[in-house]
């Protein structure tokens, strides 16, 4: 079995979970803690990737990033990188495509720790950034790791914005949801078996691992 | 899981894992991609073979059908050579400046009526029938489709064969659904009944215009012209052109 589309997979949502942290906890933190005019428009932005079918994205990524474009072109000139049918590519959709599940659980978090706590902090002389550090982050811990992995997931499963922007380049943008494709319509029933199945496991056991994050397993509403 | 996280060290050590992941695509023996048409793609996974061991390369194959494959080389996707389905693609890639050299023909394809539910006669297309599928390729992105689509048009009953088509977006994707039994009909390439054997019952269609498939050297990567130019060569050769002819095409 060819395990290079399961390799591609995983480098893609690894990198894309790395970089999405990077940028989502700052993301969040502006959006829970900070006041500022046409907060709700960024909101819809980001989150607009849960509703858009993704050949939208597909077709604006093309639009903006084909070398025909002046950015692809911008892009290629000075820094002979290009977007289209390429891993970068395939990266930079996919941090797009899993922003939200990435900010959104990290947000829910920040919104959902107790405000006394931190005006308890302020009130005791320390300063923002100790406070962030030392009671925001450890405090927040179970909404990043739901956005770490729900972001990993989710890149892992992504389908057809990679179908759209990649196309189906072995070891650059064949990825494992890619193969399964191919392989059935070459009637590899067997390949497409065990792409799909170890596809499957992996997904089941990601939200295992989130569920049990939630640490409620045990406690049950009575009524 | 605090520290799991938020050690430095850890993160470190995520980090240069990930540059790791992205550091060994790059350093991998010389390889040229070709995107080749649907139907011909089974057969180019066999032939790509002896020319890899011939000049330690790797080829690595993109198929879909060429409408795709060719919009995916003018948005920029990265390949070195194309095997189309028919002249046009090609000969527009050509004019459009993708290319230097003219598109070389490299087979002939021929269509096949074929079902895997029952028999099939091409000249009793009008006689019931009125709950069977029939498949053809897509004729906006695929020359097999395009060419299915007119020989059904020939047909008086057209307008009543017309309700009854599914399409397919590559032959591949047809093939299946051929097999599957998803259609009862399907009008797919002669050349797949040779490289799978999943049909019950299949008829030539004889239709004067076969598909003039035809291949050319694309403009992108400089480094991977020689190679490229010599794989394609190489399936233009005496040799490689008598298996080709056997899988169901002609010459």
């Amino acid at each position: 079995m060819d395990w290079s589309p399961f390799l591609l997979s995983f480098k893609l949502a690894l990198l894309c979970a790395l970089v999405l942290l990077l940028i989502g906890i700052p993301l969040a933190y502006v959006l829970s803690f900070v006041h500022w005019r046409g907060k709700r428009v960024v909101q819809a932005l980001i989150a607009l990737p849960m509703v858009l079918p993704p050949t939208v994205l597909g077709f604006y990524f093309i639009l903006v990033f084909s070398p025909q474009s002046s950015v692809g072109t911008f892009l290629n000139s000075y820094f002979d990188l290009q977007l289209v049918f390429s891993f970068s590519g395939l990266l930079l959709g996919s941090i797009i495509y899993s922003l939200p599940f990435m900010v959104q659980p990290i947000q829910n978090a920040f919104e959902q720790l107790p405000n006394d706590m931190l005006q308890f902090a302020r009130v005791l002389g320390k300063p923002k950034w100790a406070i962030f550090k030392k009671i925001i982050l450890p405090n927040s811990i179970k909404g990043i790791a739901t956005g770490l992995v729900l972001s990993f997931a989710h890149t892992l499963g992504e389908f057809g914005l990679v179908l759209m922007i990649g196309g189906n380049i072995p070891d650059e943008t064949r990825v494992a949801s890619i193969a399964i494709y191919e392989s059935v319509e070459l009637m590899q029933m067997e390949q497409a078996n065990q792409y799909a199945l170890i596809l499957l496991l992996i997904s089941f056991v990601v939200l295992v691992f989130i569920y049990s994050l939630g640490n409620n397993s045990k406690r049950v509403v009575r009524w | 899981m605090n520290r799991l996280v938020f050690n430095s060290k850890n993160f470190l050590l995520l980090l240069c894992l990930s540059s790791f992941l992205s550091c060994n695509s790059t350093e991998q023996h010389a390889n040229i991609r070709v995107a080749v048409a649907a139907n011909f793609y089974p057969l180019m996974l066999e032939l790509k073979q002896d020319f890899e061991r011939l000049h330690a390369v790797e080829v690595d194959l993109i198929s879909g059908s060429s409408g795709v494959l060719s919009s995916q080389i003018r948005q920029g996707a990265p390949y070195d050579a194309f095997f189309s389905a028919d002249l046009d693609f090609s000969m527009d890639l050509y004019e459009d400046g993708y290319c230097k050299k003219g598109p070389k023909i490299y087979a002939k394809g021929q269509m096949v009526l074929c079902s895997n539910t029952g028999a099939v006669d091409v000249n009793a297309l009008c006689v019931g029938g009125e709950n069977t599928k029939i498949g053809i390729a897509n004729p906006k992105t695929a020359p097999y489709g395009k060419a299915a689509l007119r020989f059904l048009q020939t047909q008086t009953c057209f307008s009543e064969l017309e309700p009854r088509l599914v399409f397919a977006n590559n032959i591949n994707q047809l093939d299946q659904y051929i097999s599957n039994g998803v259609v009862g009909l399907g009008i797919t390439a002669a050349s797949s009944v040779e490289m799978k054997s999943f049909l019950k019952d299949h008829q030539i269609l004889s239709f004067k215009e076969g598909l003039e498939q035809s291949c050319v050297l694309l403009d992108g990567k400089k480094s991977a012209h020689r190679l490229s130019q010599q794989f394609i060569d190489y399936i233009l050769s005496e040799e490689i052109q008598k298996i080709i002819v056997s899988k169901g095409y002609r010459l």
